[in-house]
């Protein structure tokens, strides 16, 4: 599917304009942007440490996912709103930004594993890692960690392929 | 779901992520490093045909 126009409609619009040629606005867009990124993988990454029993091990881990969960969303709509702005700047280049894309697609997927198998699997979390007492229908403690070592690797590619497309 | 089919189906997600991750960021540190070689070397390094 061709999905060129998406981009040259960006590049053409009222934002492209706006995003360069006030640099001012543009440098605080990249803050938030870069900000909200801290902020999404910083909860992901408590998240998964957690369940890894590396941080927090004497707090229940459902306190920590519950008091994550929010900042998490914000992050993401952070992300995601100042990408746009970001991208409408050099969106032609952006459209064969092979960076670009893996980043995108490592995006996609975070969500998607976020909010399927890692929320599905530490919901379900055994006692020996989530210390709230014995679950009746707790998943392995190796797939906990399996999921939070995944989770890890996706949001780690999402980040660092976005500053490998500053170099491209 | 029950607990033991969201395991399996979690483990292989898992899994397959895991590995496809270290197969993309090993491409990707390779062609890192020839094109480093690249721009220091006098004639053009040979991985580079495999770009």
């Amino acid at each position: 599917m061709d999905i060129v126009f998406i981009f040259e409609w960006l590049d053409a619009s009222w934002l492209s304009d706006l995003a360069r040629t006030s640099a001012g606005l543009f440098s605080m867009v990249q803050a938030v942007h870069i900000l909200s990124m801290i902020m999404l993988c910083g909860m992901l990454i408590l998240g998964d440490l957690r369940m890894l029993n590396v941080v927090l091990t004497g707090v229940p881990s459902d306190v920590i996912l519950q008091n994550t969960k929010k900042w998490i969303y914000i992050g993401l709509v952070g992300i995601i709103l100042s990408g746009i702005y970001e991208s409408s700047a050099i969106a032609m280049k952006l459209a064969t930004n092979s960076f670009f894309w893996a980043k995108m697609a490592g995006l996609a997927m975070g969500i998607v594993f976020m909010l399927s198998v890692r929320s599905a699997v530490y919901s379900r979390a055994p006692e020996v890692i989530a210390s709230t007492g014995p679950k009746s229908d707790a998943v392995d403690a190796w797939v906990v960690k399996l999921v939070a070592l995944a989770n890890l690797f996706i949001w780690f590619s999402v980040a660092a392929n976005g500053r490998w497309i500053g170099f491209s | 779901m029950t607990a033991n089919t969201l395991g399996k189906v979690a483990a292989v997600c898992s899994i397959v992520i895991i590995i496809g991750w270290g197969v993309y960021w090993g491409v990707q540190v390779k062609d890192t490093m020839c094109l480093l070689e690249a721009s220091t070397a006098e004639e053009m390094p040979e991985c580079m045909d495999d770009l």
